[in-house]
């Protein structure tokens, strides 16, 4: 592994769309000395004054638990893991008392995906349907659960009961089966074991706007600037999505991550694999 | 998820909704059982507004060089961790959180701060965030981080692969235990019955059962429960039990030749096992007027081999000896008090697992428990190095209010 020669870059973006809100919040840190960072993007639901709150509370209180952990310096690999859904349950119990203390609307809630690095792998929470993919080899794959209706809808698909046409715009594809709203969380996808990362992968972290693009187009934008700087890739699908020119673009939110040769290595960094 | 409606399933949807939040004031008599950890909570929530904002303003502040200033209305954070001395940063972040926001400081609740946060934050444009990519390794020695970093990786994947292969190997054994279980009690007692006129028949199945050494080291706790019955001379169970009897004298001959009924008639029992019989009836008569509606077993860890009784009401799982479910066999893992909680559901005829707001996670079929979630049959419950199988025993077909 020759990750210690190379370093995480990454890149963030939000874009409002043509939504009257922006209820995205993406966030990332990552440590300058050791292996160590975070990317959080959550996807606010509820309109005005909620889906926007909920998202910026989800985010904030989700990576300052994370922030907390790692400032640690005796935190270790395991305890920083374990930090995610403990700090996901503080970014629900967050948006709780929101709602308790604002009497705010009891619809308002989140997404999550939360993903940290440590050294050459990655963890990953992920409630709701923002969606965390891996580009490895030419190939893109969804690395989380998708908790909407979507799977439901495409199994329908499978089964003959729909169209495809029919699936792609069905109005409850992109209802939620389980979400941060200040109370139960159905459903939650938080693997125990780490992902690694390898040099050359491509991870997209992002808000389900993202999915204006078909995983195929995705890969295209990928396999085409792949050995870019992730800001570039990260320009090249922003691009790729606002000239879809989809009428009722969604809030859009992506952060790319890579391992990259330093940009001011004295040396070009052998790359083994 | 929380469309259950007793009493008791609100005190747990309550407990496991207001413990990780601890923010308000009437929430004290919660946050003193959460201890150590909400402490910190609590005391992070004051301070929250500090460090969550810091983080914001660290960009502002520490990355001067940098454009940050958009009036799009969205949020983009992007920083980089200076350095590992964090305190340092919060305080001066502090410093400056302070002066931008001293109106809703400290105690204003946590959404509060938290919105200002958001106003506060650092809003970057995704052009505008090109610099602040973020380096992330500083080789200082690669060679030797190298080295260490493989030989992490392999010590790591080693202890996270044993957990996994312990379970499904005891898994394997529980079942047996279970389903030995659930024939041996009934059938044992329905041995009862006939057992004196088969008394020399059994000597000789003796010899088998005890070639069946192993199978018994496992299913010891359950044949101890029959000689309580045996040495009652059962008048007394006999009744409820002659039921259960019936039905289950027709496959006697086929079961007594694979179990132990020798044991019941005592006469020809061998000492060892009589001692063995006879070492603790009184707790095993305790365990039956418990009206359990379920039980955990330990199936991996310190205490393995363990089983708790689950019954009604609230059960708080902890080290200390007031709780109600006490895994104190050696796992430090496991807080002392309230680490989990767990309650059956009469309306709902379900046991749900609760969160109980610690720093350690609860996890249910290797998923953590963010909140209250039903229990079913054969699950596994996981805190800290401890693993535990939730056995149902009260479900549709069964509850105690039935067979009164």
């Amino acid at each position: 592994m020759t990750s210690s020669a190379l370093r995480y870059e990454v890149a963030l973006s939000a874009e409002q769309g043509h939504r009257e809100y922006q209820e995205d919040a993406i966030a990332a840190r990552f440590s300058s000395r050791r292996d160590i960072g975070y990317v959080v993007v959550a996807d606010g639901m509820g309109g005005h004054e909620a889906g926007d709150v909920a998202s910026r509370l989800v985010a904030s209180s989700w990576s300052s638990v994370i922030d907390r952990r790692i400032s640690e310096t005796e935190a270790t690999e395991s305890t920083l893991a374990d930090t995610l859904p403990l700090a996901a349950m503080e970014a629900n119990a967050a948006i709780a008392a929101y709602i308790n203390d604002k009497q705010a609307s009891p619809d308002m809630g989140s997404t999550l995906l939360g993903t940290v690095f440590y050294e050459n792998r990655f963890y990953w929470i992920s409630i709701g349907d923002s969606p965390l993919y891996l580009f490895r080899d030419g190939q893109l794959i969804q690395l989380n659960e998708d908790h909407s209706m979507g799977p439901d809808i495409d199994r329908l698909v499978i089964e003959g009961v729909l169209k495809p046409e029919e699936a792609r715009h069905h109005p409850d594809r992109n209802c939620l089966t389980s979400a941060l709203m200040g109370a139960g969380i159905s459903k939650v996808d938080c693997p125990e074991d780490p992902r690694e990362v390898l040099p050359g992968d491509i991870l997209l972290i992002a808000s389900d706007g993202l999915q204006h693009l078909e995983p195929r187009e995705i890969e295209t934008v990928l396999k085409k600037h792949q050995n870019e700087s992730c800001q570039d890739i990260l320009d090249q699908i922003m691009l790729a999505i606002r000239d879809a020119n989809v009428p009722d673009q969604d809030n859009t939110s992506v952060a790319v991550v890579a391992l990259k040769p330093p940009a001011n290595a004295a040396y070009a960094p052998h790359i083994s694999n | 998820m929380f469309n259950y409606k007793s009493p008791l399933s609100r005190i747990l949807e309550k407990s496991a909704e207001d413990t990780p939040s601890a923010t308000k004031e009437t929430e004290t008599v919660v946050s003193e059982e959460i201890q150590s950890r909400s402490d910190e909570f609590i005391e992070d929530v004051e301070a929250e507004a500090d460090v969550a904002k810091p983080e914001v303003i660290s960009d502002q502040a520490a990355d001067a060089s940098q454009p940050v200033e958009s009036s799009d209305d969205f949020m983009v954070l992007q920083s980089a961790f200076e350095d590992d001395d964090m305190p340092e940063e919060e305080n001066i972040f502090a410093e400056a959180a302070d002066a931008e926001n001293t109106p809703e400081e400290t105690q204003s609740e946590q959404a509060e701060s938290n919105t200002s946060m958001a106003e506060v934050l650092t809003l970057m444009t995704a052009r505008e965030a090109r610099s602040a990519i973020a380096p992330v390794t500083q080789t200082q020695a690669p060679a030797v981080e190298e080295v260490a970093e493989e030989v992490e990786t392999e010590t790591l994947s080693d202890v996270l692969i044993m957990p996994e292969d312990e379970t499904v190997v005891s898994q394997d054994e529980v079942e047996v235990v279970a389903e030995v279980a659930a024939e041996e009690t009934v059938e044992e007692v329905a041995a009862v019955l006939p057992e004196e006129v088969e008394v020399e028949v059994e000597a000789e199945v003796e010899a088998e059962a005890e070639v069946e050494a192993p199978v018994e080291a496992i299913t010891e706790p359950v044949v101890e429960e029959t000689p309580d019955v045996a040495e009652e001379e059962a008048p007394v169970p006999a009744t409820p039990e002659a039921e259960q009897a019936a039905p289950a004298e027709v496959a006697a001959p086929r079961r007594r030749a694979r179990i132990k009924t020798t044991f019941l008639g005592l006469d020809h029992v061998d000492h060892r096992l009589n001692d063995l019989i006879a070492s603790e009836p009184v707790k095993k008569t305790a365990v039956t007027t418990s009206f359990p509606v379920g039980w955990l077993v330990i199936v991996s860890g310190p205490g393995r081999g363990t089983s708790l009784a689950l019954t009604e009401g609230l059960l708080q799982v902890g080290r200390n000896d007031d709780q109600a479910l006490q895994l104190d066999f050696g796992d430090n893992g496991i807080s002392r008090s309230n680490h989990a909680v767990i309650a059956y559901d009469a309306e709902e005829r379900k046991c749900f697992l609760g969160h109980g707001g610690k720093a350690n996670l609860v996890r249910l079929n290797g998923s953590p428990v963010l909140s209250t979630l039903p229990l079913n049959n054969g699950d596994m419950i996981r805190i800290s190095e401890t693993t535990m199988r939730f056995v149902v025993l009260c479900d549709e077909s069964f509850d105690w209010r039935d067979a009164e």
